[in-house]
């Protein structure tokens, strides 16, 4: 019998080894593929300058879909901040999900905006859209008014109202940088087989934002906030860069977007309670659905992730906030994933499925529960005297040393490409939290996406109430 | 006493992967090291560099309105800044046409040999850099060069030298341009519209060329079409006219030929306009009724209010439009006022009506 | 920026008015010499060096009897206030044409300001919409230059609200842009500019165009 355990107890090591090493391994190997692709990108952006494209005809026009809920404090920044985008056509489609606070009469008051009619170029099954306005102090500014029905239903029907051939999601509280949509459709210049390209998220937090722009870029000051930037260095720059230069992205942030709206509305929009049933991860939902579709079709596409255009937006400070957001992102993660499990191992799907599937579904899906197990079995082993010295250092090292070293290279790769922080000492700080991170905080995390994991394998229930939704912050 | 199902045993694999991480982690920690002092020898540079341009700015502007002599400009510049210099004048070259930008090319020729060896470097962005900088300051000499990298390997520089070949200052080879259009498939259409209509009305004539030339590949004629219809060139109607009656199986060339018609076209055109409203492609149907309520009579009326019915929505919102510009608003207020399935159509087109 | 300061200034000696007004006492000399030496200060001080209304009043209080004072220090308030109100120069500056130019990107300023300047006109340079409106109701510019995509607020927006200014309505107003298409320039002239130009730009030619509608406005 205590063979039998000890047993168990040395397989279950070995697949906790195996996990953190091909966790970490193969987000070395993406960071290494980062790091060449943005050499590239940085090169070639000197190449084409960008204030000329601005002045050229053949841009092509964009709507960018603005769902809010309850943003009567921010919405109208938020809009500012996107009227002065660098961009010759576009249009700004916010679409009011219900909101009881002010929302609606502020930017209504604010953007002199009538009521005006808009025809639906689509029928994606969403909440009835009650009035549609336009501002007329900007032409292209339109709210659409609608009973509530959370993110993916807004975001369906901004799509019902959109005639542009490319659409932009953003959060309503993402500060757009001025040149991000005209440097996040270059790849749909470039290559007419683009079909959706995401851009990298930064934290604002104490930032200096002046009229919706951010002007100076500063380090937080809280300490969570600080990890924060790290890991969405290390998520963006050696994670994202790397799976999309694999032509395996799996996921596009919904603070900012690039989608071909036809594309979209074929493949049957965002997934809500209206269309099938809603997901708090409804971003990665569609890029999932987006690769399925045009796989069935047989049509050649890409998509693609551009380092440079940038989306600001604030990340939460306190442990009970930022513990709420990890375990509704695992929990999005986990539900979207489940959904398709037909990919799983499918070579019908070449790379998405055989590589970039599995990886999320068993490294980053199922990867708290076998870390936090993995402790566990590291201190029963301690404890009943099997664990040899070098076993000890080994899982050491494998837990939170290789872990440090991916932080260390991500923040080399912001450093070689982007230098958005101008002070050293901010640069030494980031080396010294990659440092730190996986001692403490990352593990700190992990409970956390542990917890978002069992809701979501507990499943639907969570469902049941049609309460007010609010839009989840989406990474 | 271990048993061999202990975790003691493999002591070698557990060695080997700690002192790989550890090495790894090693390697990382020096690296970041090597990264904080480039930083730092960056932040230095970054510092040089804009003391040796606040030196340059005040003479360059000077330069410019004619207070100084280039030659004292050309005089600061040492050998190790050549180069820099260089990029430092296209910043200026970019954001300016005329007198100032033939002046920036004057202060920048003796110093443009330094960048040719730039053209034959193994990097494509080094080379499409050279294109870029050599096309904006020094075409007159270096236009060989410029020409030859539309047919580079790399697609940066091919498009890096098409862009530089279709400025309005020497557009005498956007026929060129033309025949090589077929090397960028990928880009979008209207991009490289616009490209050549960027060389201004002197292209009208290898834009008319192309567009008449049967022999031509179709997605070449459309972007002529689509690139006329942004220069607002009339003259090119008749040739689009001569493009509807031959093919009709490439809905690109027939829908762009008639949104060229639709805004430069003459109620002569309209003949040829017609048979297209029947066509197989919504595009080509809607650009046709576009096209008809531009420039059709009233008895084109009757056919687009048809094209209201139609069963695409683009259509549909197309003949809405042209019911507009034929003067037809009544057709529209009476589908309003009948309650029409496509009722709102109506209602957002004649709308925006009232804004104007 | 002198400009802030001015109407700090200005603020600060309203205040000062109002406090030396309510305590004020005919009878007691000091109350008297008080108001007249801050009178004094106001008539000559930089910052209503564009008020010749309030210099006049403020002067006159020097002059007259002292049971007058309290009367014209209540004209000096209200003289002030509707000053700071209106915040327009009651005359042009000195004889010296102004020019308000709205560019935020560096290069084309420094081309545009360099050749204003060398021409001898008053330039101020601002890099976002929002100052441009706040400085233009602060001094009355000749002309404004205004670039039309600038971070903050729509170009046109601020076309629009410059026109609304007091004093604004014909002063000659030049569009940069480098947005393509028609539409944009077609847009900016509906909405009140006189002219345009578009980017790339030949500096010359743009002085040339500044020159003309400084000439039609008659200045």
């Amino acid at each position: 019998m205590y063979e039998l355990g000890l047993l168990l107890l040395l397989v279950f090591n070995y697949l906790v080894f195996f996990y953190f090493i091909a966790l970490n391994g193969v987000y070395l190997f993406t960071s290494l593929i980062a790091f060449r692709e943005i050499r590239q990108y940085v090169l070639r952006l000197k190449s084409l300058d960008l204030s000329e494209l601005l002045g050229s005809a053949g841009m092509p026009p964009v709507t960018i879909l603005v769902p809010a809920y309850n943003e009567e404090a921010s919405c109208v920044e938020s809009v500012r901040s996107l009227l002065s985008l660098n961009y010759a056509d576009y249009s700004i489609l916010v679409v009011n999900d219900g909101s009881d606070d002010a929302t609606l009469q502020r930017l209504i008051a604010e953007f002199d905006m009538v009521r005006a009619a808009r025809l639906p170029t689509a029928e994606l099954p969403a909440r009835a859209v009650r009035r549609t306005y336009q501002s007329r102090l900007h032409q292209n500014l339109w709210v659409i008014d609608k009973e509530n029905g959370g993110k993916a239903d807004a975001l369906n029907a901004g799509l019902n109202h959109s005639t542009t051939p490319l659409f932009c999601a953003v959060d309503a509280d993402s500060l757009l940088e001025r040149d991000a949509l005209i440097r996040i459709v270059r790849p749909f210049l470039e290559d007419s087989k683009t079909v959706a390209a995401g851009g990298i998220i930064r934290i604002a937090n104490d930032c200096d934002v002046v009229r919706g722009s951010v002007r100076r870029i500063r380090m937080p000051r809280n300490l969570l906030a600080q990890f924060q930037v790290l890991e969405y260095l290390r998520a963006f720059l050696a994670g994202r860069m790397g799976w999309a230069a694999l032509d395996a992205t799996l996921i596009i942030s919904g603070a900012f977007g690039l989608f071909r709206r036809s594309l979209v509305v074929e493949a049957g929009g965002y997934a809500s309670s209206q269309t099938s049933v809603a997901t708090v991860g409804e971003d990665m939902e569609l890029v999932v659905r987006i690769h399925k579709v045009c796989r069935e079709k047989k049509m050649p596409y890409r998509i693609r992730f551009v380092p440079d255009p940038v989306v600001w937006t604030e990340c939460p400070e306190s442990f009970r906030e930022l513990g709420r957001q990890r375990d509704r992102w695992q929990r999005g993660m986990a539900e979207s994933l489940l959904r398709h499990r037909d990919l799983f191992f499918n070579p019908k799907y070449g790379r998405i499925g055989m590589f970039a599937y599995p990886y999320f579904f068993l490294l980053e899906t199922f990867g708290p529960f076998i870390e936090l197990a993995g402790y566990a079995a590291f201190i029963t082993a301690i404890a009943i005297g099997v664990a040899s010295p070098t076993y000890v250092i080994t899982f050491f090292m494998l837990a939170f040393v290789f872990g440090m070293v991916l932080s260390l290279a991500a923040v080399g790769l912001e450093e070689l490409g982007f230098r958005r922080y101008p002070r050293v000492g901010d640069l030494v700080h980031l080396f010294g939290l990659a440092i730190v991170e996986n001692f403490g905080y990352r593990q700190l995390t992990t409970v956390w996406r542990f917890h978002g994991l069992v809701s979501a394998i507990r499943g639907k229930q969570s469902w049941g109430k049609m309460t007010r939704r609010g839009f989840p912050k989406e990474a | 006493m271990p048993s061999p199902l202990s975790l003691a045993s493999q002591e070698w694999v557990f060695r080997a992967l700690a002192l790989g991480v550890g090495i790894l982690a090693l390697a990382m920690l020096v690296f970041a090291v090597v990264v904080i002092v480039l930083r730092l020898k960056h932040a230095r540079t970054a510092r040089d560099w804009a003391q040796r341009e606040a030196r340059w700015e005040a003479t360059l502007l000077a330069v410019l309105a004619g207070d100084a002599a280039p030659q004292s400009l050309r005089d600061d510049v040492r050998q190790s800044e050549r180069r820099d210099f260089i990029e430092y004048l296209v910043r200026f070259a970019r954001r300016v046409k005329g007198r100032e930008r033939e002046q920036l090319q004057e202060l920048a020729a003796p110093f443009l040999a330094v960048l040719e060896p730039d053209l034959s470097h193994r990097r494509a962005d080094r080379r499409a850099r050279a294109v870029q900088t050599l096309g904006d300051l020094g075409f007159v000499r270096y236009q060989e060069p410029v020409i030859a990298a539309l047919d580079d390997e790399a697609p940066l520089v091919r498009m890096i030298a098409a862009r530089a070949l279709t400025r309005p200052e020497h557009p005498d080879q956007v026929g060129l341009v033309l025949e090589k259009l077929h090397l960028f498939p990928t880009w979008s259409p209207n991009f490289l519209a616009a490209m050549l209509a960027d060389a201004g009305m002197a292209a009208v004539p290898a834009l008319r060329a192309a567009l008449g030339d049967p022999a031509r590949e179709a997605p070449v004629r459309a972007i002529a079409a689509t690139a006329l219809t942004y220069l607002g060139d009339l003259e090119a109607a008749d040739v689009a006219v001569t493009v509807l009656g031959g093919r009709h199986d490439v809905p690109d060339l027939l829908a762009s030929s008639l949104r060229l018609i639709a805004k430069l076209g003459r109620p002569e055109h309209a003949a040829a306009v017609r048979p297209l409203i029947d066509s197989g492609h919504f595009a080509v149907r809607a650009a046709a009724i576009s096209a008809l309520g531009a420039i059709g009579g009233p008895d084109d009326l009757a056919a687009i209010r048809e094209g209201y019915d139609d069963a695409s929505p683009w259509v549909a919102m197309h003949a809405a439009r042209a019911l507009v510009d034929a003067g037809d608003v009544r057709s529209l207020e009476e589908i309003v006022a009948r309650r029409h399935s496509r009722a709102s159509l109506a209602i957002q087109v004649l709308s925006e009506l009232e804004e104007e | 920026m002198p400009h802030s300061s001015t109407s700090d200034a200005l603020q600060d000696h309203l205040e000062a008015l109002r406090a030396i007004h309510a305590d004020f006492d005919a009878a007691h000399d000091e109350s008297v010499a008080g108001a007249r030496g801050l009178a004094r200060l106001i008539a000559t001080t930089q910052a209503t060096r564009d008020f010749p209304e309030v210099r006049t009043v403020a002067r006159n209080i020097e002059h007259v009897a002292d049971d007058h004072v309290y009367g014209e220090l209540d004209r000096l308030i209200h003289v002030l206030e509707q000053a700071i109100k209106l915040r327009v120069a009651f005359a042009p500056a000195r004889g010296k044409i102004s020019v308000l130019v709205a560019e935020d990107d560096r290069v084309t300023s420094s081309l545009i300001v360099h050749r204003l300047e060398r021409e001898r006109y008053l330039v101020k340079h601002v890099t976002d919409g929002p100052e441009a409106v706040r400085l233009a109701r602060e001094r009355a510019f000749d002309i404004v230059v205004l670039d039309v995509k600038m971070p903050g607020i729509d170009g046109f927006e601020v076309l629009k609200q410059l026109r609304e200014l007091p004093g604004y309505e014909q002063t000659p107003i030049l569009m940069l842009t480098a947005l393509g298409g028609e539409d944009h320039v077609v847009r900016g002239l509906q909405m009140g500019a006189n002219d345009y130009i578009a980017k790339p730009f030949s500096p010359l030619e743009l002085m040339a165009r500044i020159q003309r509608l400084l000439k039609a406005d008659g200045s």
